[in-house]
């Protein structure tokens, strides 16, 4: 709209003239200002934010931001800690930081006239009356949830976009750094072998157990990056795979080990940096192979290693560094995973979503999730369980069993070396090292989740027995909402603008393949913090890919019509301001009654209206909301939300 | 607003030497030459740049003293400060008695009269027991000279020639109290000197010597010539019989309280112009400096550019930060946000418990981490690190343990991961090798991820503050010797990467707090030993009580009302004295009584030490109870070769035997040791063809 130049254009121009000269490095980032948007935002250099910081939830103040208060000379850019900013170059003028602290303020906008910024009032309008389409958020759906105090999303790992893949890797790559420091909690390792040393199996505890474990985990990639959590692995996704994947790897001969197929997420390639990494540390020859598999994707380590013909065991020394560069390029990559087997005893191991429908209607905790302290057995989520752990672990086709010694498995102290004869997830002891296992395991829970909410009742025997090596106790696990998290394969976010009174809502279209609806159980239509206010009560309904819904258009006989929340309201009993959206708790000793009037939620069932539209051939979906007062009039004051979302949960 | 002033540094540092009337400046810097200067104090200037001395011995191969120079700052609207110029006209708070409200008073400042008390109390303290007595001596503790017994006979075995005052220009007596001696004749009040000994008999403590330079007036003070002697007489005598207690034995070592009285004429009084009197002179006043200094006497610095491992500014840098909240962004209140603001002296106790190490302290290369990393590489010029096969474990080149072209880079995004991940490994395995905290009886470190089979050695592979002892022997043993606590963070920081490179950053660190004073108080115990301390060098562990000080890098005067010379606190046991009392401040001699006498048989002994390592808990144990025949491990370990050099060249630096015979030896054969300097041929403007090979440092003057 402006013609101006903006202030984020302004801030690069008022940095590079007054760096001009300097040598500085900045830890590496050199001219940091020219960094892409979303980095800088978040650059930290020195220990410092520079900008708004990483907790997108508490974003760093403009005064109190690192550049304004480096430009100012304030602490700890006062000869303190630090010289003030520019290094090596000239002081910038009080006016242009002024304008650099507004432009950190506004939450550092690439555009001045960004529309959730600038105030557009007129493209406002028609977003709120329904006569433009609000856009996906092409943001962090947990970085939102986070923001408005929900609950987290443990997504599908198959529906992850590719910032929350990279976001995830980034936080496992984080905790796997501190891999020489055994007793450190952020270490990936550390973590690993709690399962080694106090994993609970086949009793009544194996599910509440590993709630737990993968909580205390999930929490440790928070601290980290607090939008990610931990995916899950549905098996069932697979069960349509078959061994085709595993020729196209391996060429004509199948064996019966090392042949099995596992989500894209968790396979392994090499890729450019990689090339370059190894580059004179292996042959020429290796090289070349490895080049030729560029960006490939396998699903173990040693079928891309035959693919490329570089022989296995020939030559450890190089052997170990590609595999050392595998784990980096993917860090939920493991080197010891073969997954596959015998075809009649393993190889089907991917359930069916009716055989998972089958062992979902168990009635009775036991038969479900394994058997009481009084009467262990393994349950069917568990006897599942253990056939992936099997299958995904797998048989090293590398390993050659040497009568000489017995030892069949390598030393606990250092699971990194020796060859071993099967694979990580087929260890009980080990099989935590294997990134998969996280994954595998969130799919149990999920399942379990599932299998609670059908069977709200039914509950181990000893509610109250610790889970060492936490203080969790049975019955501290029941709640996954509690723990802050909640299973949904696939979010599409829209926000709105909070201040304006939304009359009628329309999302853009998303595409949702036709698997995808067949495959999710559920889909749902959310409305997120509705504001209270203070006038007679209100209902919205929703449609599904209805541009032209309205208050008069016919909820009978309409099959894209999904439903209709009612809502009561009322008058202000207080004086001005008693009614506005009451501040979340900002002191930790705050242990007042949550607020009466805390925004609330909508959610609206859509699964038989997608379903109904799926099966005459539509995939593109749209949100289509209409607020109504009681007489059937529009609503024009009632709705004041945060962002409207389609869901789909297996 | 009213100016304040402060002497400093807070801790001068003279030295001993037998040159009669040559003497040079003290270094002013860590690690650096002394500075010259003619026989009456003036430092030898070229181009406005003080000269460095080049020879450390007179004409006649005599060593030349060390002066102890002091300056007037003045505070008056910065934290900064700068040196007070004789002539400029300021503002001071008049401190009259029985006033209610003081006076701000313009003033021209005339001159600085300078006050120094030296005293020697070695014989009159108590033994030295290891660290016995760092925190309170047992009532069975024995003294020193124990058969005098009599508070009056004991008073006389202190060396206590009595206060002196120097001027460069009095009004009245113009340039006659220029220079003072610490001998009995120009004392104020009966002076004790001991009686005559052999073989050298002390006549002096020292001198004073107010100098001019540009329009500052400055203070220099000297100390004695080095004579130790016994006062025993008769067959056998002189004799040594232990490194530290020798009974009938005294030195001229020495220390005291640096006072300064500033004169002005009053120009002003509250902003109205003074009154003159009736011959038309304006009134005239003086001032107590608000911060005094003190003075300690040392031995011959003959390493003088090689820095020890812990220097006494590293000492008291450490306690500084830990008790005075002297730099409180690295050590200090959380949060470390700036907003917290820094403690009263009278909050300080409250602050030591809230205090802690800032984790986002990142250190900088230059200013904090390389002066550490570069000590164990220089001390190959005064030890020998491996005598059987010549390893060089501290190499600096590209590829040894201290490659510091490695060493200095930070992680910085885009670094190649496997340089990253040699970076890190190279200063982990540095930081790794370090003693720790607790650590003190403990030779050898934990096995280094990836190099298991390697034999690693805990660093720095020096003497404890007491490994002479088993705890059944008495006070706890401290075998080995380990960095201080903030050196031990800073290297921290730096092995996990949070740290600057000034070059990288085309940034200087920021300066340490406090100034050009502060700087100086830092830069002049650079050349002090900092531990360990059995009992040390020119301190001993008395220096980190952090009660005997009054402020960071300043020791706690006893107030002079309170003292008098002839009645010099004495141990507390010995009925009828006055009792020394730490938290009344220290007394002349209450720094160096901690140390051995003569000085020269701790110095000759502290070379190497057999360190008994048999068991891993061998701080208690008793063999000969169950005649257990063990055969006891012992390592040769070196105490502070930078302060005591053992091997020079490859050749043994001191002719000395490492027994009592040498230690007696040693009381003359001091003033002929050499002094290890600088290879001509690495200095600027060698012209001749350098070669590599040749030591950087060699001994020099011998």
């Amino acid at each position: 709209m402006s013609n101006e130049t903006s202030r984020y254009r302004r801030f690069q121009e008022i940095m590079t003239v007054a760096a001009a000269g300097s040598s500085a490095t900045y830890e590496g980032y050199g001219t940091f200002w020219n960094l892409p948007l979303p980095e800088l935002r978040r650059l930290e250099l020195y220990g410092i934010a520079m900008f708004l910081g990483k907790d997108e939830q508490h974003p760093v103040s403009g005064a109190r931001s690192g550049i304004v208060r480096g430009l100012r000379g304030r602490y700890p850019f006062d000869d303190t800690l630090y010289p003030p900013l520019p290094w090596g170059g000239k002081r910038v003028a009080e006016e242009d930081i002024a304008l650099i602290e507004q432009w950190v303020d506004a939450g550092c906008p690439e555009s001045d006239d960004d529309p959730a910024k600038a105030n557009d009032a007129a493209k406002l309008q028609a977003l709120a009356s329904g006569d433009a389409a609000h856009p996906e958020h092409d943001g962090n759906v947990n970085a939102f949830f986070a923001a408005k105090g929900s609950i987290k999303q443990r997504k599908n790992v198959n529906a992850l976009t590719d910032d929350e893949l990279t976001r995830l890797r980034g936080a496992f790559a984080w905790m796997k750094s501190f891999k020489k420091w055994d007793l450190d909690e952020r270490n990936f390792y550390y973590w690993a072998r709690i399962h080694a040393s106090q994993c609970q199996h086949g009793w009544e505890e194996f599910l509440t157990w590993h709630r737990a474990y993968l909580y205390g985990f999930e929490m440790k990639l928070q601290d980290h990056d607090p939008s990610v959590t931990l995916p899950y692995w549905d098996w069932t996704d697979d069960s349509a795979d078959d061994v085709i994947v595993s020729v196209q790897d391996m060429g004509p001969s199948v064996p019966n080990r090392d042949n099995g197929v596992i989500p894209e997420a968790f396979r392994c390639w090499i890729d450019a940096s990689g090339l370059k990494n190894l580059e004179g540390k292996v042959s020429t020859f290796v090289l070349a192979a490895l080049s030729s598999v560029q960006d490939q994707k396998f699903n173990s380590g040693s079928r891309l290693f035959a693919k490329a013909g570089i022989t296995y065991g020939k030559e450890p020394a190089s052997d170990k560094l590609i595999v050392a560069e595998l784990e980096r390029i993917n860090p939920l990559f493991h080197w010891k995973r073969w997954p596959g087997g015998n075809a009649s005893l393993i190889f089907q191991a991917y359930p069916t979503t009716n055989d998972v429908d089958t062992i979902l209607k168990i009635e009775n905790f036991f038969d479900f999730g394994s058997g009481s302290t009084d009467d262990q057995f393994f349950g069917a989520l568990e006897n599942i369980h253990n056939l992936i752990h099997n299958f995904t672990g797998g048989l090293n086709p590398n390993y050659t069993f040497n009568p000489a010694t017995t030892e069949a498995q390598n030393d606990p102290a250092n699971p990194d070396d020796g060859e071993v004869a099967f694979g990580d997830m087929q260890n009980g002891a080990f099989t935590a090292f294997d990134p998969i296992f996280w994954f595998h395991h969130s799919n149990v829970d999920r399942l379990w989740a599932q299998w609670q909410a059908l069977h709200p009742s039914a509950h181990p025997d000893d509610p109250t027995a610790v889970l060492p090596p936490w203080n969790f106790t049975v019955e501290d696990t029941y709640s996954t909402r509690k723990l802050g998290y909640e299973y949904v394969a696939k979010t599409h976010l829209f926000l709105t603008d909070s201040d304006t009174a939304i009359t009628r809502f329309r999302s853009e279209a998303v595409t949702v393949p036709a698997e995808v609806v067949a495959q999710r159980r559920r889909a749902e239509i959310r409305v997120h913090t509705m504001q209270y206010v203070t006038r007679a009560g209100f209902h919205v309904r929703a449609f599904l890919n209805s541009p032209d819904a309205n208050a008069e258009t016919d909820t009978r006989n309409n099959e894209r019509y999904v439903g209709q929340v009612n809502v009561l309201t009322g008058l202000c009993i207080g004086g001005p301001g008693h009614c506005a959206v009451p501040q979340r708790p900002t002191n930790r000793f705050d242990k007042r009654p949550r607020h009466h009037k805390t925004p609330s939620n909508l959610r609206f069932d859509a699964t038989a209206t997608v379903r109904a539209l799926a099966a005459k051939g539509e995939t593109d979906f749209h949100v289509n909301l209409v607020v109504l007062n009681t007489d059937g009039t529009p609503a024009d004051d009632a709705l004041f939300i945060d962002g409207v979302t389609l869901n789909f949960l297996d | 607003m009213p100016a304040t002033f402060r002497i400093h540094p807070g801790i001068g540092i003279a030295r001993l030497g037998n040159s009669p009337t040559s003497f040079y400046i003290a270094p002013e810097t860590t690690g650096a030459v002394p500075i010259d200067c003619d026989t009456d104090g003036n430092p030898i200037v070229v181009n406005g740049v003080e000269q460095r001395v080049t020879q450390y011995k007179d004409g006649n191969g005599a060593i030349r003293r060390q002066a102890a120079r002091f300056r007037v700052f003045v505070y008056d609207g910065t934290a900064e400060g700068r040196e007070l110029r004789i002539g400029e006209t300021l503002q001071v708070q008049s401190k009259r008695k029985g006033r209610e409200q003081a006076q701000t008073l313009t003033v021209q400042i005339t001159g600085i009269a300078w006050k120094v008390y030296l005293a020697n109390k070695k014989a009159s303290w108590y033994e030295f027991l290891t660290t016995a007595g760092e925190h309170g001596y047992a009532p069975s503790h024995p003294l020193r000279n124990a058969n005098y017994t009599t508070a009056a006979d004991r008073q006389r075995l202190i060396i206590d020639p009595g206060p002196r005052t120097v001027q460069f220009y009095d009004q009245f007596q113009g340039a006659s109290l220029r220079r003072a001696q610490f001998d009995a004749a120009s004392s104020p009040a009966p002076a004790t000197f001991p009686p005559p000994l052999q073989p050298n008999s002390i006549a002096t403590l020292g001198e004073l010597i107010a100098t001019q330079q540009d329009e500052t007036n400055r203070l220099l003070v000297l100390g004695g010539f080095g004579n130790s002697g016994s006062m025993k007489s008769g067959f056998g005598n002189p004799q040594i019989t232990s490194f530290v207690n020798n009974d009938g034995w005294f030195d001229d070592v020495s220390d005291g309280p640096v006072t300064a009285k500033l004169q002005y004429t009053v120009l002003q009084i509250s902003g109205v112009d003074a009154p003159r009197d009736a011959n038309g002179n304006l009134p005239t006043g003086a001032i107590d400096v608000d911060d005094p200094a003190w003075v300690i006497v040392g031995y011959p610095r003959y390493a003088p550019e090689i820095v020890d491992i812990v220097t006494g500014d590293d000492l008291l840098f450490d306690l500084s930060v830990r008790n005075f909240a002297y730099e409180p962004y690295l050590y200090g209140d959380p949060p470390f946000d700036g907003t917290v603001p820094a403690p009263k002296p009278d909050e300080l106790p409250a602050w030591r418990s809230r205090a802690r190490w800032n984790p986002e302290y990142y250190p900088y290369w230059k200013r904090d981490i390389l002066p550490i990393l570069m000590r164990p590489y220089f001390y190959q010029y005064v030890m020998d690190f491996d005598p059987t096969v010549g390893g060089y474990p501290h190499e600096i080149g590209p590829h040894g343990n201290f490659a510091l072209k490695n060493l200095a880079i930070p992680p910085y995004e885009g670094e190649d991961p496997t340089e990253r991940a040699q970076r890190h490994d190279a200063r982990t395995f540095l930081y790794w090798v370090l003693r720790k905290d607790g650590q003190e009886n403990v030779a050898q470190a934990p096995p280094y991820p990836g190099k298991e089979n390697t034999l690693l050695y805990l660093m720095p592979r020096l003497a404890g503050d007491n490994p002479l002892q088993h705890a059944n022997d008495g006070a706890p043993p401290a075998k080995f010797y380990r960095l201080t606590d903030t050196m031990l963070f800073i290297l921290k920081q730096w092995a996990e990467g949070k740290f600057i490179n000034e070059d990288r950053e085309d940034i200087e660190a920021p300066p340490l707090p406090g100034g050009v004073g502060a700087a100086l108080d830092r830069g002049v115990l650079g050349a002090v030993l900092g531990g360990s301390f059995c009992p040390g060098g020119e301190i001993s562990w008395i220096a980190r009580n952090p009660a005997i000080y009054a402020a960071p890098y300043r020791i706690r005067h006893a107030h002079s009302s309170t003292y008098q010379q002839g009645a010099l606190s004495q141990p507390g046991v010995v009925a009828g004295a006055v009792p020394a009392n730490i938290a009344g401040g220290l007394q002349p001699g209450d720094i160096s009584k901690y140390d051995g006498v003569p000085w020269q048989a701790d110095f000759n002994e502290c070379s190497t030490q057999d360190i008994d390592v048999t068991y891993r808990d061998w701080n208690v144990s008793y063999p000969a109870s169950t005649g257990d025949p063990i055969e006891p491990v012992v390592q040769l370990i070196y105490w502070w070769p930078a302060h005591r050099p053992m091997m020079v060249n490859t050749g043994p630096w001191s002719p000395t035997a490492q027994n009592y015979a040498g230690d007696l030896q040693m009381v003359t054969a001091w003033a002929t040791l050499g002094f290890i300097t600088r290879n001509p041929m690495f200095l600027p403007g060698f012209t001749g063809t350098v070669d590599a090979t040749q030591p950087v440092f060699i001994n020099t003057e011998n």
